[in-house]
């Protein structure tokens, strides 16, 4: 009887501790399905109207207008019965599943300790299991960039699927680069005696530079030399000098942009790209003519200072994107904010982007510019099949509704703790 | 630039005319719901709305194929101020309207996001704040005439991580560190306050009052007795469902009234509790995670307590939210499915009536304030942007002239850095421009500081003062 008991109270301790936890990952199907009916957002600028999407084995195998799927007899079918697919969005720039509660310390996994952390990976802090990370998948947000912070150079980033069992799962790029934060020219100073706030020159800015150059000057000459001894700071930097990994570079303003853009040349990084915002003619005419791509924060900004345009941040993705520059978007807030993403890029829209700008930004450019661009960022053969379907324009809060995820084929369950709690509520008020 | 002097400022103050917007979309948030047609401005109020009115002598605004809406109200705003914070556990004589600053950008900023009205908080720090204003965002106008004539009073009210000073940097070193103390701080302050209004009562009472001493007069506890006597609204700053509900058992026990739960994300848990109690919810829309005591936050709040029966408000505490509070509201059609009517009032009528302001604004009616926002498109959408934000029958900001008043402000600025470097060329002696700024992000969540200097670091502050004197 006692014994009964315990097991009674074992399973009902179990079962609440499952539904505690964040949804299994998603299965993956063999053979072919077809999901017809359906708009389809090519994310190359194209767009069918009614449409099909042919999925094989986890990759995209056919997209093509109208129903095609009695071409498909033995396929599974999916009558999407008008709805909208999208491919997944991607969030570059990131600290999702790097930390979960953001004012304590302790549950925070990405900045370390020091100056030049080129080692240091992002990638074995990627926690599967944070609980924010079914919240920004829901609005359909499928791949993320964990990256480390802070120093001057942080550590190196990796691409992850928002969804497995565990970081080896949930992996897409290993490693994709290293994250160099540049020093800012100025720096803000309070003096108490006054009460006043004074910009200063950063006396120390020509120190880190040089550092930095010393930095890469000896990582250089090791690697010439076949890496004749063990420096794993410097031997971490091989890929961003044989221009496999890319070198991403966060600057505070113009004038910063413009050194680093110098500095890379200098260096002859092959991949450098900008991570910040540049307003100035100057600067974004060096993007071009370098041919340096740029991630620009979120349009959710004020400006810069009081006699800025009001619209500043609203307006900058169609400044560069009139440039031609190679433009993507992070979502620069909180983590657990991330779900906005479709939304901060939807917003540039109001402001001269047209809608198929404003979804390649958090598509196929932050693919790009990733280095996954073979693999994911637009619905086309050959592909990931890594697809959302949504009701209505994931762009426009008031008409997005993600139903359904894809990752590799493997649908990727939509719930999260925050829709248990609803359900939890709605069932004690008897509402829905 | 002279309404303010500051950039973006105007030649001349702006003036109230009469304005007929003709075709456009009206959404009334009155029972007749969304209609086609127009609306006549008159003296500053809503004169008509209706189809095909002509006036003569009134402005005519083409609004086909726009929307025309109420002003955004935002229940929980710290813009235009110079202070936030008063660092004692109960600062109720502190008024937030002797603070106000009619030269933040921030409230041109958010003229061009469509607000028109907002209730400037006091932080919380304290577990009893200071007073509010409420003002009507008239750039160009000073700060007494930003503050609404005659506006119900409110105070801030704050429990949680905030007041328990759970988030700083040091160990706590102020009483109350514990949600535990924080009922006692209340307790306390009331107990005190209804001790306080019974001296006074009996003094006044008294007929003959030669011999007798006066009771000695107390600001705080003044602020309290209005509260008790139901003169004063409390808008509480709050979070997780065990301090929402102590402090409804407190009110109920002392006798007072809580009018407003402000952010308020475990409402959700509480909702029936508030609903029997006809407190008014103002939360953000979406935010969690960011510290411990929001870790359940979820962004069905707003659409669970408003389908409870909870008047709902979705607010900002942030200058930049603010910008967009169109499309907070929008994210509770997303999370939770209310209609579109419904929320578009999270962001207008709801919080003019948790404000006591509905007699006055938060729908389109003949005779409420003319304070209306013409929208390019349907206002919850992210495409959506304000084409005249029109405040008491005045147009604050046109989308019209915005690139023109922007090129002015460039040309101003390189006219001041060509002065400034003619007299450098002089050989004028020159000093490095001190800024005295404050950050332009502050809320409630961020850094809670008294003159720029966090709550934390306040007696190491004073300590380098005191030295230096």
């Amino acid at each position: 009887m006692m014994k009964k008991i315990i097991t009674a109270i074992y399973l009902i301790l179990i079962s609440q501790s499952v539904l505690a936890q964040n949804p299994a990952a998603g299965k993956s199907v063999m053979g072919v399905t077809v999901f017809s009916n359906a708009k389809i957002y090519v994310g190359n600028g194209k767009e069918i109207v009614n449409g099909s999407l042919v999925v094989e084995n986890g990759k995209i195998t056919a997209v093509s207008e109208g129903d095609v799927s009695a071409n498909y007899a033995s396929a599974k079918k999916v009558n999407l019965g008008g709805k909208h697919i999208y491919p997944g969005l991607i969030s570059p720039a990131n600290a999702l599943g790097l930390t979960e509660i953001e004012a304590v310390r302790t549950t925070s996994d990405y900045q370390e300790i020091g100056q030049l952390n080129s080692n240091v990976r992002a990638l074995i802090a990627y926690n599967t299991d944070s609980e924010v990370i079914p919240t920004v998948r829901s609005n359909g947000v499928l791949i993320t960039q964990a990256t480390p912070e802070g120093g001057l150079i942080s550590g190196r980033s990796s691409v992850m699927y928002l969804d497995g069992w565990n970081w080896e799962d949930a992996l897409l790029k290993a490693d994709d680069g290293v994250w160099l934060n540049w020093p800012s020219k100025m720096s803000n100073s309070f003096d108490f005696a006054t009460g006043t706030r004074e910009a200063k020159k950063n006396e120390n800015y020509q120190t880190s530079i040089d550092e930095l150059n010393k930095f890469f000057a000896q990582a250089k000459l090791l690697a010439a030399e076949n890496n004749i001894y063990d420096n794993l700071k410097l031997s971490a930097m091989n890929g961003v000098l044989k221009g496999s990994d890319r070198l991403y570079i966060q600057i505070e303003n113009d004038k910063e942009a413009l050194d680093a853009i110098a500095f890379c040349s200098a260096h002859q990084i092959k991949f450098p790209v900008i991570v910040g915002a540049v307003y100035s003619e100057t600067a974004i005419n060096a993007l071009k003519e370098n041919n340096v791509p740029i991630i620009i924060p979120s349009t959710h900004r004020l400006p810069a200072k009081a006699d800025s345009d009001v619209w500043e941040a609203y307006k900058l993705p169609a400044k560069l994107f009139a440039k031609g520059i190679l433009v993507g978007m992070h979502y620069n807030n909180s983590y657990w904010r991330t779900r906005n993403l479709p939304f901060v890029a939807g917003t540039a829209v109001g402001h001269g982007l047209t809608r198929a700008q404003a979804l390649s930004m958090i598509t196929i450019n932050n693919a790009k510019i990733l280095g996954i661009d073979k693999e994911v960022g637009t619905l086309e053969v050959g592909k990931h099949a890594t697809f959302i379907v949504s009701e209505g324009d994931i762009l426009d809060m008031r008409t997005a509704k993600v139903t359904q995820a894809f990752i590799k084929g493997a649908e990727v369950s939509l719930d999260d703790k925050q829709k248990r709690l609803a359900e939890k509520y709605n069932s004690k008020y008897g509402i829905k | 630039m002279v309404y303010p002097f500051v950039a973006f400022g105007n030649a001349s103050i702006p003036t109230k005319q009469d304005l007929l917007i003709k075709n456009a979309t009206i959404w009334t948030n009155e029972t007749e719901g969304n209609i086609t047609g127009d609306v006549l401005i008159k003296n500053g109020k809503i004169e008509s709305v209706g189809k095909n009115l002509s006036a003569a002598g009134a402005k005519v605004v083409d609004g086909t194929g726009k929307h025309l809406t109420n002003g955004i109200i935002d229940e929980h705003s710290h813009i235009a101020l110079f202070s936030i914070n008063e660092i004692e556990t109960i600062s109720s004589e502190v008024r937030q309207e002797d603070v106000v600053n009619s030269e933040d950008i921030n409230i041109y900023r958010q003229l061009a996001g469509g607000v028109t009205t907002s209730q400037l908080l006091h932080g919380s720090a304290d577990c009893i704040g200071g007073q509010s204003a409420i003002i009507k965002l008239k750039w160009g106008e000073t700060a007494e005439n930003l503050i609404i004539p005659n506006s119900p009073k409110f105070i801030k009210f704050a429990l949680g991580e905030n007041v328990k000073r759970g988030n700083a940097p040091q160990a706590p070193n102020r009483y109350p560190s514990t949600r535990m103390g924080v009922e006692q701080v209340f307790n306390d302050a009331f107990t005190r306050a209804i001790a306080y209004k019974k001296e006074w009562t009996n003094y006044n009472n008294q007929k003959v009052k030669t011999g007798l001493i006066a009771p000695r007069r107390d600001l705080e506890l003044d602020a309290l007795v209005e509260i008790l006597d139901g003169k004063r609204n409390i808008t509480c700053h709050s979070y997780v469902q065990s301090e929402i509900n102590m402090l409804m058992k407190l009110a109920d026990s002392l006798g007072f009234k809580v009018n407003t739960l402000t952010h308020i994300l475990e409402g959700y848990k509480v909702a029936d509790k508030m609903k029997a109690r006809n407190i008014n919810a103002s939360t953000f829309s979406d935010w969690w995670a960011y510290k411990m005591e929001v870790k359940e936050a979820i962004p069905y709040n707003a659409a669970i307590m408003t389908k409870v029966g909870v008047n709902t408000a979705i607010n900002s505490d942030d200058a930049e939210m603010a910008r967009r509070l169109n499309q907070e509201a929008a994210k509770t059609i997303l999370y939770g499915g209310l209609t579109e009517m419904q929320a578009w009032k999270t962001v207008t009528l709801n919080p003019a009536k948790m404000l006591h302001l509905d007699e006055r604004l938060g729908s389109i009616k003949k005779g409420k304030d003319a304070d209306l926002v013409l929208w390019t498109d349907n206002p919850l959408s992210v495409y959506a942007k304000p084409e005249k934000t029109i405040i008491d029958g005045t147009i604050y900001f046109d989308l019209e002239n915005e690139s023109a008043k922007f090129k002015s402000v460039e040309i101003e600025k390189n006219r001041i850095i060509q002065k400034l470097l003619l007299e450098k060329s002089k050989g004028t002696p020159t000093v490095r421009p001190t800024i005295r700024t404050r950050p332009s992000d502050i809320h409630c969540d961020a850094i809670l500081e008294y003159d720029g200097v966090s709550v934390e670091n306040l007696d190491e502050y004073l300590e380098k003062m005191n030295n230096q004197n």
